[in-house]
């Protein structure tokens, strides 16, 4: 594969040769073979006609959905409501261009792995919007723990990829996780609807249903990543053990054995369930992740099967 | 009630809190730093819903390590049920009756060791309960019943106090055995060994129905632990008089000795003898003696048995010969000449008399007179012969001459190369029966013969003594000495002459005896019913010179003390403090059953329990 794009014949290489070790000539190089495929997937496509899921207030008709508490009564359909005596309202296809935000875990969970869930996350973050660059969307980034920790405006050119990487590059991992505020503190500043994707292993409480619903009311379309280390999937604990919570530092002492390590996946299993379940129920895309895996497949296979970027 | 024979090995329950230590140590816990703890603790209170049984599994295995300790640990003090065995159960006791329970008392004996042993022994039949029986038996050399299995208290005391010390060295490991052989199968039956406890440690004291009450203390000795007499090799009249004296204390001891044979005094000398000293004096002796001898010690011990010894010399080397002869000069010197033959001579024959005396005799000489016919027995026959035997006589032969010579022993040593013969008897063998041995002959007849039959020995002389050479020829004390001996046999050795005391002493006699009177050495005498030509005297327990007669003629046997263990009587054996019967617990009578081998069953089922707790344990790794 060239250094080059195959759009405008900038070098992302050459660009970005002074970017962190993270994100190495090696990685760089790997950016550009997913915006030759994206570039595949997207072809045909101009800017302003992506045909997204996001229904808005566009001239051209799309689609139905039951009415919801908080619509706009200007768009409740009377006549099926005369008809079939429940509120519908109606849908219209929006013109608008797409905003692309990675919304990135960087709590002190996302420490642990080989490799790092921070590294792998950041790394995913910057494909995609690389990808979402070269198709002439907006993308903006925002980190977040507690709450929001940095946020990146959205970039409108891939020019701009070396500050995204910059951004990325100087992100620290550390701090709690509070999902709901965070989301809700990103949602209450971002109100232009756009695709959201959220990065994050999701382990740090028990807010992140609410703070993806926040995120949900506030028009955005959702993509969930749910990132685990494989030592956390398959934890290859044995014994009398201090575990140490990252986040919190609080102690747990136990011993483990099998008895303990198949509870161990059968909650781990009943939160990855929960999710998904929530997810299909809340028309969010979910996708799990494991560092086990290379991210450029990641990004490729959610390219392929998730119906945002078809 | 449980009883420990072994309590030292309860030392073993420090393992109990050992286990517990171990059991509640905490591992050393690493610690692993990750994303959440969340999962696991949700995990953790997962696993502690079912924690009550995880719990409780533990707990048991803890609960069953500490049992199979416990088990082991009591199985190791070899616990024994004991129950108070007061009704219905049956008991032997053996008393010592061994030469050392005669020792003084000293200290806390007011007479003798004996006189509290027996007191003891009162004690036991005393605390019999109703239906209890008890058997007494003695244990000597060897160990005697003198009771059956009694309720009969008053015939058991009557008993006992007939009981009375022996000479005897003690053999108590026999008598336990015996005792406990006539209790087996018994569980509550019990075996009471009252004795002073001077013998050496060779029983088991850990024999759980054995109650050992040993009571003796204290004891000084000095014995003669040898006495003998043993002629010197290649030499008829010479032989030595052995004499061993020990002293057992502590203390040096000048010690008179004298030995006497026949109230003749041997040897008078003084021997110093430091602590624990043993000293042999051998005493050299010439000339004849026949008779029995004594040796003593003048010494003030708590031990008086072993001060004197005995021995028999010469007796039993005594030939009694009835000659029936009308006069033989040359016969009669040469017999009277040889040590130890006591010659009777008859010059006429009536068979009843000779029946009634034959039997009496070693040998029977026929000179000239026609015997009868002759049964079992040793017979010389000169210038006769009797009837029944393969060779008979017919007419006579004037001056033969010795024209050959046989190769029996009896002969071989005789030179009869200058003997001549004016006259002799012409024999004629009827048959040539395999006893029979040509000793030497004429060309024209037989001149000497030998018969060994089954239970008679005969040699015959085919010519008047007188007639011939032979008496005044050196060949004829040769011959008749070696035909005397030839004709008497080793095996005519009618009774050793000295025993240990409680060894029985067999006596060979005359076929026809139908008893024999011993009088022992306290001059009580004992008669005896004659089997098939023997007597075995068992009441030799009285050390001592024995006195019976055989052929008319007075025999001896000593029986002596002369036992190196017994007469140390300092008190040796001693009982394992923990033995569950020692004479401190033992007052009531009591029968124990061990119960190491339920503890050691328990244990191991225990232990295969726990295994398959282990085993079974849900999510064992």
């Amino acid at each position: 594969m060239g250094s080059r794009s195959p759009g405008d014949g900038i070098s992302v290489s050459a660009a970005l040769d002074e970017t962190a070790l993270l994100f190495d000539t090696a990685f760089l190089r790997k950016l550009e073979r997913l915006e030759v495929l994206a570039g595949k997937l997207f072809r045909g496509l101009i800017r302003g006609e992506h045909v997204t899921p996001r229904r808005g207030h566009g001239l051209e008709f799309a689609d139905f959905r039951r009415y919801r508490p908080g619509d706009d009564l200007r768009y409740i359909d009377w006549n099926i409501f005369a008809r079939l005596d429940q509120l519908f309202v109606k849908l219209y296809a929006s013109d608008e261009d797409l905003t692309l935000h990675v919304l990135l875990d960087a709590s002190a969970s996302m420490n642990f792995g080989t490799p790092r869930k921070f590294d792998y996350a950041r790394r995913l973050a910057a494909a995609l919007a690389y990808i979402g660059l070269s198709n002439l969307d907006r993308v903006g980034l925002a980190v977040f723990s507690e709450t929001l920790d940095a946020t990146l405006p959205p970039l409108k050119t891939r020019h701009q990829i070396t500050a995204l990487l910059d951004f990325l590059s100087v992100q620290p991992a550390g701090g709690r996780t509070d999902l709901t505020r965070a989301l809700q503190a990103f949602a209450s500043r971002n109100p232009n609807r756009g695709l959201v994707v959220v990065i994050s292993d999701l382990l740090g409480g028990d807010g992140a249903q609410s703070g993806l619903d926040a995120l949900r009311y506030s028009g955005h379309d959702l993509m969930v990543v749910q990132l685990l280390a494989e030592q956390e999937i398959a934890p290859p604990l044995d014994g009398a053990l201090n575990l140490v919570d990252a986040e919190d530092g609080s102690v747990l002492k136990v011993t483990v054995d099998a008895t303990l390590r198949e509870l161990y996946q059968q909650r781990l299993d009943g939160v990855l369930a929960d999710m998904e379940q929530y997810c299909r129920r809340a028309g969010c895309e979910y996708l799990r992740a494991s560092t086990a895996v290379p991210f450029e497949d990641v990004v490729l296979k959610y390219l392929r099967q998730g119906r945002f970027w078809r | 009630m449980i009883q420990f024979a072994q309590p030292w090995a309860l030392l073993a329950l420090l393992s109990v809190p050992a286990i517990v230590l171990l059991h509640s140590l905490k591992p050393r816990r690493r610690e692993v730093v990750l994303s959440s703890t969340a999962l696991w603790r949700e995990a953790l209170r997962d696993r502690q819903r079912g924690f009550g049984l995880q719990k409780l599994l533990k707990d048991l295995s803890l609960l069953l390590l500490l049992l199979f300790a416990l088990l082991l640990s009591l199985g190791l003090a070899d616990p024994r049920w004991v129950t108070p065995a007061a009704e219905g159960s049956d008991a032997v006791l053996v008393l010592d009756v061994s030469a050392s329970t005669q020792a003084r008392a000293g200290g806390t004996f007011s007479r003798s060791r004996f006189s509290a042993l027996k007191r003891e022994a009162a004690g036991i039949i005393d605390a019999l309960a109703e239906d209890s029986r008890l058997l007494i038996m003695t244990s000597g050399r060897t160990p005697r019943l003198h009771t059956g299995f009694e309720t009969d208290r008053e015939h058991l005391h009557r008993q006992l106090a007939a009981l009375q010390p022996t000479d005897e060295a003690g053999r108590p490991r026999a008598a336990l055995e015996l005792a406990l052989s006539l209790i087996r199968g018994r569980a509550r039956a019990r075996v009471h060994f009252i004795s002073d406890g001077a013998f050496d440690q060779d029983i088991d004291f850990a024999t759980p129905q054995i109650d050992y009450r040993l009571l003796g203390s204290g004891g000084h000795n000095v014995a003669i632990t040898r006495f003998d007499f043993r002629p010197e090799v290649g030499s008829g009249d010479r032989f030595q008089a052995l004499l061993t004296v020990h002293n057992y204390t502590q203390q040096p001891f000048t010690v008179p000795a004298t030995v006497t044979l026949s109230h003749t005094r041997l040897l008078e000398q003084t021997l110093a003898l430091a602590p624990g000293e043993k000293k042999t004096v051998i005493l050299p002796l010439q000339g004849v003696a026949a008779g029995w001898a004594q040796a003593s010690i003048d010494v003030d011990d708590d031990l008086s048995v072993d001060n004197q010894a005995y021995a028999v010399i010469g007796t039993d080397e005594r030939l009694d010969v009835l000659l029936y002869s009308p006069g033989n000069y040359y016969l009669e010197s040469v017999l009277g000449a040889m040590p130890g033959v006591n010659v009777t001579r008859q010059t006429t024959f009536r068979l009843d008399e000779y029946r009634r005396q034959a039997p009496g005799y070693d040998i029977v000489v026929f000179d000239r007179i026609t015997p009868p016919p002759l049964d079992a027995g040793r017979f010389l026959l000169i210038d006769t012969v009797a009837p029944g035997l393969p060779f008979h006589i017919d007419g006579s032969v004037l001056r033969p001459t010795i024209s050959g010579q046989g190769a029996s022993a009896l002969i071989r040593p005789v030179d009869l190369g200058d003997v001549s013969i004016d006259r002799a008897r012409r024999v004629v063998l009827e048959d040539r029966p395999p006893g029979l041995q040509r000793l030497f002959w004429s060309s024209e007849t037989e001149l000497a013969l030998a018969l060994l039959a089954q239970d008679t020995r005969l040699v015959f002389i085919g010519f008047d003594l007188m007639d011939s050479s032979f008496p005044l020829k050196t060949a004829f004390p040769l011959f008749v000495s070696e035909s005397l001996a030839w004709l008497r046999p080793r095996e005519t050795r009618h009774a050793p002459t000295q025993s240990p005391a409680g060894e029985p002493v067999t006596i060979s006699l005359p076929a026809d005896q139908l008893d024999l009177t011993v009088r022992t050495p306290s001059g009580e005498g004992l008669i005896y019913t004659v089997e098939q030509g023997r007597v075995t005297v068992d009441a030799t327990s009285q050390a001592g010179v024995y006195r019976y007669e055989r052929a008319l003629t007075q025999r001896y046997f000593a029986v002596n003390l002369t036992d190196e263990a017994e007469s140390d009587i300092r008190p040796r054996a001693r009982i394992p403090s923990a033995h569950p019967a020692s004479a401190a617990e033992a007052d009531a009578d009591q029968a124990a059953v061990a119960l190491w081998p339920l503890m050691l069953w328990l244990a191991l089922g225990v232990l295969l329990l726990e295994w398959g707790l282990w085993c079974w344990r849900p999510g064992r790794a």
